[in-house]
């Protein structure tokens, strides 16, 4: 009945009527409560799937990891009897401000609700949480309360998560353990630590955190420095972060209002 | 009534490959597929495979309904009627599926990863051997 060029041209015609019906409706806002609605139904699945992608590659994971446990037990072993002595140091203090709380008859502290996400995607950083959980571009994304990225885009059921080595957009300010301040950024491969002047005192194993800014709470752990970038012509230093958590070994994030 | 139970098995798994591209992130399968899948129903069922699929791709990648669309039916118009321009359909498959999943994750992203890229490699390298294997009516 058609020739190939006959067929073609029909099937091309048909191609652009329903592609004006999909603009048309989305102009007028009737695509979104479907897609929303398929969202919404999928969600299970797509959640089930990720978490079964993620435990198979555990093995890979642990085996990546074996080559050099025993140093990192070491060092492990190393930082958890000097956070033995911090915690008293700390809980001497949580006692003594609930006593200067109580003289004060100060209100207790409130602490704001976080969103807890599991991970969909990990080829581009998506997270199971949209519009509807509460969930807004630029909020910080936790994993084991260390900050790893930022929220870059949401639908109503799901997010996209810019990692902060791959934020080159949305510089965070953040100070070390000596109070040196900066701001951190990606370069698409690593997160660095830059703007901080060269005369400053920054060494390794140091730790990062937030200073606080629009969205981002003060004293977000970022993570440790682990290398420092001196170049005699800049006038400015840079140091590489390293950070103990990876969002592509996480199953469940938190996300910060 | 033959039609549907098959229309609904290749549905199924292409449901099945994007949800695993989902979490990948690139769906280069489902649209080699879709468009494997759709070049050999009838005209009913083709254009009801190439909607659903239009519609689950543009939920799982957070991608505007109609670019989806334009994507996958371009892709298909593609791997059907350029023999002229390329003979071999699964170099078709492959080309129209590639450029198409870049496409997509660019609108619903911004961006693309060299890891994502790595994937769509190394899917296509496996779904060749399995064409070869089965003989899916390619030249």
């Amino acid at each position: 009945m058609f020739n190939n060029y006959q067929k073609l041209w029909f099937e091309l015609g048909i191609i652009t009527i329903i592609f004006m019906v999909a603009v048309l409706g989305e102009w007028l806002r009737l695509v979104q409560p479907a897609t929303s609605f398929f969202e919404h139904m999928l969600q299970p699945a797509i959640v089930k799937t990720s978490g079964l992608m993620i435990n198979s590659n555990q093995p890979f994971i642990l085996f990546k990891k074996s080559f050099n446990s025993a140093r990192r037990v070491q060092e492990l072993e190393q930082e958890y009897s000097q956070s033995l002595a911090k915690i008293s140091e700390v809980e001497y203090l949580e006692q003594e401000n609930q006593e200067l709380r109580r003289l004060l008859h100060a209100q207790e502290k409130t602490t704001l609700p976080v969103i807890v996400a599991p991970v969909i995607s990990y080829g581009q950083p998506s997270i199971s949480a949209g519009q509807t959980d509460g969930v807004k571009i630029g909020q910080p994304v936790l994993v084991a309360e260390m900050l790893v990225g930022l929220i870059k885009s949401t639908s109503t059921h799901q997010s996209t998560v810019d990692l902060l080595f791959q934020n080159t957009t949305s510089p965070i300010l953040v100070k070390t353990e000596s109070g040196v301040e900066g701001l951190v950024m990606g370069n698409g491969r690593d997160i660095l630590l830059t703007e901080i002047p060269k005369e400053a005192e920054i060494s390794i194993d140091e730790l990062i955190v937030t200073v606080g800014q629009k969205q981002i709470r003060p004293q977000l752990v970022i993570g440790r420095i682990q290398q420092l970038i001196d170049q005699p012509s800049s006038p400015i230093r840079q140091a590489i972060i390293h950070q103990e958590i990876s969002f592509y070994e996480a199953l469940i994030v938190e996300v910060l209002p | 009534m033959i039609n549907l139970g098959r229309w609904l098995i290749k549905l199924a798994l292409i449901v099945l490959v994007s949800l695993f591209e989902r979490v990948m992130g690139f769906p280069v399968v489902v649209m080699m597929l879709t468009s494997l899948y759709a070049a050999r129903l009838d005209q009913g069922w083709r254009w009801g495979l190439l909607l659903a699929v239009g519609v689950l791709t543009s939920t799982l990648f957070m991608t505007p309904l109609s670019i989806t669309w334009l994507v996958i039916g371009l892709n298909y118009i593609w791997a059907k009627h350029a023999q002229q321009l390329l003979p071999s359909r699964v170099m078709r498959l492959i080309i129209g599926s590639l450029v198409g999943s870049v496409v997509l994750v660019i609108f619903s992203y911004g961006q693309i990863y060299l890891r994502q890229l790595v994937y769509g490699l190394i899917a296509i390298f496996i779904c060749i051997i399995w064409f070869k294997r089965y003989r899916f009516h390619l030249k």
